[in-house]
């Protein structure tokens, strides 16, 4: 019997453009079963949000699907009437999206917005509609399901939103439910909690859903089968532990290779960065699409575009030579392997560059208060940071962790001046930088550098790069004036771009060339402390690992000391030699790297590592969920501010009462490895680690 | 949402100040006197001091706005030692102010030669009687001259100095004439603009209130008339143009609106006379006004006027509805809208009406300002008997008291329609009204 | 990774060069049909304004003709313009269009043509000169509050919101009726009015552009307020301020013209285009209404040439990004 819900056979999807019909999709094929997720990944550019809308016919006034036929429960949906597809949507096809605030009408009741599914495709009273809402969002573990029917959808948080889509598109109970990056806009506890959704909707619903991300991690953990899409085609599908183990493209390989693996770091592992960039469709190669960033391109590969090929009954590519590439025997070509450190010196000399105690950074909240209009309210302070302290050591990498609002992006912008502080000490080689910038010395403002997150606006769209580079260079005075350009050069040398980059608008670059000039910007004045603020987070991952190890390289040649700001705990073990876990404003836990990756764990870092997505789906990873939301800064929890959704408050005797009163002590496990927690350390110490997986017997 | 309704309020009442600050200063302060303004080049720096004087503009900016906005009859009570009133007497169609007798009597005082002074009483019949005040009423004040504040018969508190041989001219039909035994110092008397009365006009030298009420409705009229008929028109095109991005309709609208909307009032307004009165001989190109109810009799008279007024209002009030409808139909919500499978009119009439006609209405209410712009030229153009064209013959006049009583009257009709459109908005969304 | 080609070479540029930028912006505004169009509305007067007569080419003139002044006029030879504004052909007034006089005579018997020519001069040179001294003032106005936001913000924006609450017209007139109607006084009325608008925009694009990362980065590298309001934040504003200076170049001729028409334009002999619309609108139930006719004309294709340019060059940019 063929279990197929949806079969898409040689879909081509084009868009019409000025410049003519470009195809955005070509030739993908592939089925989903019932009760089966596919994942589909790749990286943007790639064509998979193409996919699927193209799989609803929903491409706008100029996308149409220009090949092949899509055939959903025997019938094929391509050339079906406006009325047709209307009835399928939201019916047997219902989707999620990736931002689910902007998916959500903002001026009618959530209520209002889910039963019309139900009115409008069935015959059903709106009283009776709106008790099967109520029980869809029950299903969907939403707290108080009746009443979130009554709000709006700003008034609950964003995990609860993109349940609400969720729920919203699981009411007709689909066949086919499609997930465009369900989780990308949300924080990574959210994340895994929606995820654990995603699981239960299959098995409690049979349906077949296909899940489209760019993270690899997320695919893994929820998918049945991989297809991974590169430049519009679908390159290779498998089963997901095959695609993990046993990858047969070498796209699929390069984009495992260049992922760091959650607990490998810089010593012991390397993160191999794919050559180049995704052709832009106007501009295709003539043969097989990625030959020109492929490692084991033959002449071949250069005259013929290879088919989609069965390898065997469930794992397809489109390689001519899969049978002979195996991942195991790769080399690394000599212009990507980076500078990996070996010696390690153990009895370097441990030199604090900069201090901060008890550091407190508070904004004043605009309230909307009648009196403060006038400048009589009562003023409301929303606490950052507060009350932090930390060292950074000379030539090492601090890193920052904690999920969106946790204070980390305030905490480097107090140490740079962007911000004052409110309370506490900040020193910098003995130089006092609680003040803004504007107040500082111009040594100290050059000793101090950050690299930014966004490649879209770290730099200047008016001026060239070269202009862009050389303002450091004539504000510190670093060089003599007729030297200027030399030294942008080399600094372009220095972040691996040519020296015809100079006259280059920033919109004539890509996402990582600007990350790198903006790395080049901030070495300009040759810093001792280089503070970046999520600078990868932006970047596809293939980019991402070039962007790392270029940072990597520019710390062991200038001896660099940085601090290190992401959400992704994978990048920042990679990356750091010491972490600090934050949590609403304050560290939960900091220490060397590989302490905070092992128990003793805060317990929040513990939720914190059990959530992340691991690329890996043999990879066993323990279950914490975190309830609720992440309370307002404006007014944090008293004592811990973690208790009030912390997982291990039962090891503490009567629940952890002691956790809402008092603040907790710092619980010192050595080598600086210290924890903010009221748990004693020996309870600490007796949890297991959070990941099982062949991850832990590192090669190093 | 109470708290935004008062916060806007309060915004409002704030503006309200600074424009009336911004109008006193432009008209008052500017470079550019007002005695030459209003007289004529051809005056001496005698006239021109007593000029001033008398009509209180020697004294300091501040004075003249507090005077200006809450009046000087409070002020002038207390250097009188009496309450002063001011009254309308029917038969000579005139006001005039007095000071009030215990007793409820009301009296005047000049001083034919600075040294006697006579009290000129009101009769209950509306006739006066003059008698010579006996005994000492003259006070010392701190430079030992020997003074008497009273209400003089010109609606001024005027203070007189014993012995005192002070000049005043005023300027009368014939000539200028001079006056001997005139006050040393006046005080305008006015109730002020916050108390319904913004002084006296320099042009007829009647309460400017007293005209202005009547202009007043006449505006509203014709705008009221303009703005319910084109806003449902207006707003439903343009969603439709919205509706029909890139199609040929839309283009059609859009160009007319813009068209409709950058041709200056007075030239189509010149064009619809030249075409429907001139040509055609539809309507009457002129609004000829021959009783206070004329253009409620008449409404056909009204039929150009408001028509040249929609054109510019139809043209902005749609490209702005249907820039809002393309901005929403582009959003993700729509976007789900349409994947859950919502039949078209649900969509648009459900989901996206409500959000595109939010920006619009914050809009249109700052378009108030240009509608009144409108209103000047319009009324300008067809002679209609309104506010606009009352402070254009005020500001040809140069009749300052009038231009700011005037301006601010517009101003406040403005500014409190935007109030209107705050509760609109605060009902189309949630946003506002749930936080 | 990349090699460098041809290394140690001084200047290998194979960056945009100007002209490569000048043919960009060309055919973003020539692709668009509508702006295309507005253009030539534009582009008809700018020439009768410089070709009107030989003034143009004699400097020491130029403010004379512009104001209106007669003996500079004896000294000039019209050439598009055909006669002088302030010639009176006796005999000739009220006259329809003819051979003779293109558009008609006035009821001082000019004609009606060479006083719309010159009178374009008047129009075309104020309404860019007050755009652009309110682009001073309220560009730099909306910059610093935008920039430095708190109470300066709160201060300046108040100040205009007060401003920008009356109906501009009645700016017009009072300012015109305190300062007396002159060249100088509508200019700075224009600049009273639009300066406001000028200041919101340009302080609503600051508050976005210095939430971006290179403001950041500036101010990292402790660069001074100027600095970075100036060259950082001022020049990436400028596509949308340019648009909104055209459109309000448009709004200029029609205060301009408004105010000539309520009779508080430039004083006559000049032949500003609302005061013939004025003057010639009680001679439209005579019979003639040529006058009124033809000013209005000339006005609505100036405003609407330059309102189809900005709207046409404005959806071209959006498509463009």
């Amino acid at each position: 019997m063929d279990r197929a819900v949806i079969k898409i056979q040689n879909v081509g999807i084009s868009y019409e453009t000025r410049y003519g019909d470009v195809l955005a999709v070509k030739d993908v094929s592939f089925d989903i079963h019932r009760g089966e997720t596919v994942g589909v990944v790749g990286e943007s550019g790639c064509g998979k949000s193409t996919l699927a809308y193209g799989m609803v016919n929903y491409l706008g006034r100029n996308g149409k699907i220009s090949k092949g036929d899509i055939i959903f429960q025997g019938q094929s949906l391509v050339g079906r009437s406006a009325e047709e597809l209307r009835q399928l949507r939201g019916n047997q096809i219902s989707m999620v999206y990736q931002d689910p605030m902007t998916s959500l009408n903002p001026v009618l009741r959530i209520g209002e917005q889910m039963s019309e599914v139900l009115t409008v495709h069935r015959d059903i009273e709106e009283t009776e509609a709106r008790r099967r809402c109520a029980d869809m969002l029950a299903k969907v573990n939403m707290p108080d399901p009746v009443k979130v029917l009554e709000r709006y959808p700003h008034q609950i948080s964003g995990g609860q939103q993109q349940r609400v889509v969720i729920a919203m598109a699981m009411l007709n109970n689909p066949a086919l439910l499609i997930m465009d990056e369900p989780t990308t806009a949300l924080d990574v506890t959210v994340e895994a909690t929606a995820l654990d959704l995603v699981n239960q909707l299959r098995r409690d619903f049979d349906t077949a859903i296909l899940l489209i991300s760019h993270n690899m991690g997320v695919i893994a953990r929820v998918s049945d089968r991989v297809g991974v899409m590169y430049a519009g085609e679908l390159v290779e599908m498998a089963a997901v532990e095959e695609i993990f183990a046993n990858p047969r493209h070498p796209y699929t390989q390069g984009l495992i290779r260049c992922l760091p693996k959650l607990g490998r770091s810089k010593q012991g592992s390397v993160l191999y960065p794919i050559r180049g960039r995704v052709p832009s469709p106007a501009n295709l190669p003539p043969g097989c699409l990625y030959e020109p960033r492929c490692d084991y391109a033959r002449d071949a590969c250069r005259q013929e575009r290879p088919e989609l090929r069965y390898l065997n009954k469930d794992h397809t590519t489109r390689c001519f030579f899969s049978e002979e590439i195996n991942p195991a025997e790769w080399t690394p070509p000599p212009d990507l392997a980076p500078i990996v450190d070996e010696a390690e010196d153990a009895d370097e000399v441990v030199d604090t560059i900069l201090t901060a105690t008890h550091l407190q950074t508070y904004y004043r909240h605009p309230s909307s208060s009648l009196l403060s209009i006038i400048g009589l309210g009562k003023k409301e302070y929303v606490k950052a940071v507060d009350d932090i302290s930390f060292d950074v050591v000379k030539g090492k990498t601090l890193g920052v962790v904690g999920e969106s609002g946790c204070g980390k992006s305030t905490l480097i912008k107090t140490i740079i001046g962007l911000e004052a502080k409110t309370g506490g000490d900040a020193e910098f080689m003995g130089f006092d930088i609680g003040n803004k910038v504007k107040k500082r010395d111009l040594n100290l403002i050059r000793e101090l550098q950050m690299v930014f997150q966004n490649p879209d606006s770290t730099m200047n769209p008016t001026y060239t790069v070269g202009k862009q580079i050389e303002r450091p260079l004539r504000r510190f005075k670093i060089v003599p004036k007729d030297q200027i350009r030399g030294e942008v050069v080399r600094l372009l040398q220095a972040v691996k771009l040519d020296e015809y980059y100079y006259d280059r608008l920033p919109r004539q670059l890509s996402g990582g060339e600007k990350q790198r000039i903006g790395i080049a910007r901030a070495l300009a004045g040759r810093p001792d402390l280089v503070l970046c603020d999520e600078p990868v987070s932006a970047l596809d991952v293939s980019v991402q690992a070039a962007v790392v190890n270029l940072l990597l390289e520019i710390q062991k040649n200038f001896g660099t000391t940085m601090m290190f700001i992401a959400h992704d705990l994978s990048v920042v073990r990679f990356i750091s030699d010491y972490i600090a876990v934050m949590y609403l404003g304050q560290i939960a836990e900091i220490g060397a790297a590989e302490a905070i990756y092992q128990p003793p764990y805060h317990p929040y870092t513990e939720a914190l590592l059990s959530a992340v997505p691991i690329p890996d789906p043999t990879a066993e990873q323990k279950r914490i969920r975190l309830e609720g939301n992440v309370p307002s800064p404006l007014n944090p929890p008293s004592g811990c501010r973690f208790h009030t959704r912390c997982p291990r408050r039962e090891l503490l005797p009567d629940g952890g009462q002691i956790c809402e009163m008092e603040i907790p002590p710092w619980r010192d496990a050595g080598n600086g490895h210290r924890i903010f927690c009221h748990v004693p350390l020996e309870e600490l110490e007796k949890i297991e680690p959070v990941i099982h997986a062949p991850v832990s017997t590192e090669e190093a | 949402m109470a708290k935004f309704l008062i916060r806007r309020v309060i915004f409002l009442v704030i503006t309200l100040f600074l424009v009336s600050i911004a109008i006193f200063a432009i008209s008052e302060l500017a470079p550019g006197n007002i005695a030459i303004n209003t007289l004529g080049n051809t005056i001496t720096p005698e006239q021109e001091v007593s000029f001033n004087a008398q009509n209180g503009l020697d004294q300091s900016a501040f004075t003249r706005y507090i005077r200006w906005m809450i009046g000087s009859d409070w002020q002038a009570a207390q250097l009188v030692g009496r309450p002063v009133t001011r009254i309308y007497d029917e038969e000579n169609d005139r006001y005039s102010w007095w000071a009030v007798e215990e007793d409820g009597s009301l009296f005047q005082n000049y001083t034919p030669d600075g040294e006697t002074l006579i009290r000129v009483e009101r009769q209950p019949d509306g006739s006066t009687k003059e008698i010579i005040v006996s005994g000492d009423v003259w006070r010392p004040n701190e430079d030992g001259l020997l003074i008497y504040w009273g209400v003089d018969q010109n609606s001024h508190a005027a203070m007189w100095v014993k012995g005192d041989d002070q000049q005043a001219w005023t300027l009368t039909k014939a000539a200028w004439t001079s006056q001997a035994g005139a006050p040393r110092q006046y005080i305008p008397l006015q109730r002020g603009l916050l108390r319904g009365d913004p002084g006296i006009s320099f042009k007829d030298r009647r309460p400017v209130a007293e005209v202005l009420g009547r202009r007043l409705l006449n505006t509203l009229f014709l705008g009221g008339v303009a703005f319910v008929i084109v806003m449902p028109i207006a707003l439903v095109l343009g969603l439709v143009a919205g509706l029909n991005e890139g199609k040929l309709l839309d283009r059609v609208f859009s160009i007319g609106s813009l068209v409709a909307t950058a041709t200056p009032e007075f030239a189509s307004g010149i064009f619809l006379i030249l075409i429907f009165a001139a040509w055609l001989k539809w309507f009457p190109g002129a609004v000829v006004v021959t009783n206070d109810r004329a253009i409620f009799e008449n409404p056909q008279m009204l039929i150009l006027p408001v028509l040249t007024l929609s054109l510019i209002e139809l043209g902005y009030v749609l490209r702005i509805t249907r820039a809002s409808m393309v901005e929403v139909l582009k959003t993700n919500y729509i976007r789900t809208a349409i994947l859950k499978g919502l039949p078209q009119r649900q969509i648009i009439f459900k989901h996206a009406m409500r959000n595109a006609l939010m920006a619009p209405i914050t809009i249109i209410t700052l378009h108030i300002n240009w509608l009144i712009g409108g209103i000047v030229i319009v009324e300008v153009l067809f002679g209609f008997p309104g506010m606009g064209r009352y402070i254009l013959e005020a500001a040809l006049f140069k009749d300052v008291f009038a231009i700011e009583a005037a301006a601010m009257v517009l101003v406040v009709v403005a500014v409190s329609s935007q109030l209107i459109a705050d509760l609109i908005y605060v009902y189309l969304n949630p946003r506002i009204r749930y936080t | 990774m990349t090699v460098a080609e041809g290394t140690a070479g001084p200047k290998i540029s194979s960056g945009p060069s100007r002209w490569d930028k000048t043919k960009e912006s060309l055919q973003i505004f020539t692709s668009s049909r509508v702006a295309v169009f507005g253009f030539v509305l534009v582009f008809f007067w700018v020439v009768v304004a410089i070709f009107a007569d030989d003034c143009t080419f004699r400097p020491n003139l130029w403010i004379s003709c512009v104001t209106g002044d007669r003996a500079a006029y004896d000294q000039t030879t019209p050439w598009l313009g055909r006669y002088s504004p302030l010639e009176q052909f006796r005999g000739d007034n009220l006259q329809g269009p003819s051979a003779k006089h293109w558009l008609g005579t006035d009821r001082q018997g000019r004609d009606l043509w060479a006083r719309l020519a010159y009178g374009s001069r008047i129009i075309l040179l104020l309404s860019p000169t007050s755009v652009f001294i309110a682009l001073l003032t309220g560009g730099t106005l909306g910059v610093v509050a935008g920039y430095y936001g708190g109470l300066i913000d709160e201060i300046t924006m108040r100040a205009l919101d007060g401003l920008m609450a009356f109906p501009q017209i009645l700016l017009y007139l009072v300012i015109i009726a305190a300062l007396g109607p002159s060249i100088t006084n509508i200019i700075i009325a224009i600049v009273i009015a639009g300066a406001p608008g000028i200041a919101r925009l340009v302080r609503s694009l600051t508050l976005d552009i210095k939430t971006r990362d290179f403001v950041a980065a500036a101010e990292t590298r402790g660069e001074s307020g100027w600095y970075i309001m100036f060259v950082e934040i001022l020049p990436n504003a400028r596509g949308p301020i340019i648009i909104d200076a055209m459109l309000r170049v448009g709004y200029a001729i029609f205060a301009i013209g408004t105010l000539g028409f309520l009779g508080l334009g430039i004083p006559p002999p000049s032949p500003d285009w609302g005061s013939i619309v004025n003057q010639g609108r009680s001679f439209i139930q005579a019979g003639h209404p040529w006058d009124a006719l033809w000013a209005s004309l000339a006005i609505a294709m100036l405003v609407v040439g330059l309102n189809l340019m900005a709207d046409g060059l404005n959806e071209e940019l959006q498509r463009y990004r």
